[in-house]
């Protein structure tokens, strides 16, 4: 075989070689092209899912913390706060109440015991009407004998003294009257001294329970209170961080388009660098060169970093 | 069961049990002599009981000894000194 022959031969197989060279490079860009592709969008959807998501939680955490918000608003301005110290205020009064009541009470049934002894003491000087009453009959009846006695000269007199024997006996029926007031009066103050014994005396354990269970019930609903109020701004921080973090999708995106188009330009400087080579050249040509060049630089060129993501105090990358 | 002692410008009193309606002539007489200005010393540390005419009776002491005077209650627990701090009596007696 002559040289030129074996020349024509060995660039024959040559450009075969450079043709299967290309079309493998075709196809392995367009294949790594699609994935990124395809992962860029997946990621987006999953994302875009989990944006909405969120956003429906964290609405409904505004509801809950709405409905919260409203409980606390009715128990007053300053929530259980006020209304523990509106039903502290309650028993105090009530306590105080019964005191208030408790207290007049025993005044009245002093007063009462009082007026009994005021009202024994007319008794004591409707018994000495009595006894004058006796002694003024018995005074009547000696001067009815010194009339008689004296005959007919005594019979005005004895006039007198019938008289006053119907005096006497006048002044006992009177003091027999005073006395039934009296018992009727003493009657009264009783049934008055034992209503006000029943004012007076009140169990107080009712009320040590009442205000103890009272305070006990206004505790747990302070508790279970601020429990869910500060369960419900945990959970409304970390959806909010969740959202944030989410804004990653951005910065992938851009990385998987830089990757795209930086595949691309590898696939296609490739296929120069192919185009370039020529087995007879003992030196590098200047397409070769310039290939070189342009690998190196896309290698080089700026990618994207962390600096890109505006907001956000969480870490990504 | 009420005891009183009257000595100088101290009056001791010394309650039972049950300190209820039922005590009201005898804690009334246990402090009705003493004078103006006497001081007042309520002993409680036997009563296990006591009934809202109880905390009637102390205030007639109070109107009794005046406004100014020192009414001191001692050895109060249980049942009586849950009623007493429920009644606030801890601002208007002296307690030991």
């Amino acid at each position: 075989m002559d040289s030129a022959r074996i020349f024509a031969s060995q660039s024959g197989k040559f450009k075969q070689g450079t043709s299967e060279l290309s079309s493998a490079v075709n196809t392995a860009v367009s294949a790594i092209k699609s994935n990124l592709e395809r992962a860029r969008d997946l990621v987006r959807d999953a994302v875009a899912e989990l944006l909405a998501s969120f956003g429906k939680l964290r609405s409904v955490l505004e509801t809950q913390q709405f409905a919260i918000n409203s409980i606390t608003s009715a128990l007053g301005d300053n929530g259980t706060a006020n209304f523990t110290s509106a039903a502290s205020r309650l028993v105090n009064e009530f306590v105080d109440e019964v005191i208030r009541v408790s207290h007049e009470s025993m005044r009245i049934i002093e007063q009462l015991l009082s007026t009994s002894e005021h009202v024994n003491a007319i008794v004591v000087r409707a018994e000495r009407i009595d006894s004058l009453a006796r002694e003024t009959r018995f005074i009547a009846l000696n001067a009815r004998i010194e009339t008689q006695r004296a005959g007919d000269a005594g019979r005005t007199f004895k006039v007198v003294a019938d008289e006053v024997k119907r005096l006497a006996g006048a002044s006992a029926e009177l003091s027999t009257q005073i006395r039934k007031e009296v018992d009727e009066c003493h009657k009264a103050l009783g049934v008055t001294q034992r209503t006000a014994e029943k004012l007076a005396s009140h169990d107080m354990s009712s009320a040590i329970e009442s205000r103890a269970s009272l305070l006990s019930t206004i505790e747990q609903l302070d508790q279970v209170n601020r429990t869910v109020d500060s369960a419900l701004k945990q959970v409304g921080t970390s959806v909010s961080d969740a959202i944030r973090a989410l804004q990653f999708e951005d910065m992938v995106s851009q990385l998987l388009n830089d990757s795209i188009r930086r595949v691309q330009s590898l696939g296609s400087l490739c296929l120069e660098a192919v185009a370039a080579s020529d087995p007879q050249q003992r030196l590098p040509s200047a397409d070769m060169i310039r290939v070189t060049q342009a690998l190196r630089d896309l290698g080089k060129e700026g990618s994207v970093t962390q600096g890109d993501m505006t907001q956000g105090a969480v870490e990504l990358f | 069961m009420i005891t009183s002692d009257l000595d100088g410008a101290r009056c001791t009193i010394i309650l039972g049990p049950r300190f209820d309606f039922s005590c009201r002539s005898e804690f009334r007489a246990a402090y009705s002599k003493s004078p103006a200005g006497t001081a007042y010393w309520v002993d409680m540390s036997q009563v296990n009981y006591v009934d809202s005419a109880a905390l009637g009776m102390l205030l007639l002491l109070r109107d009794h000894a005046g406004e100014l005077s020192r009414i001191t209650i001692r050895g109060c627990h249980g049942q009586p000194d849950q009623v007493l701090k429920i009644a606030n009596f801890h601002r208007i007696f002296r307690f030991e």
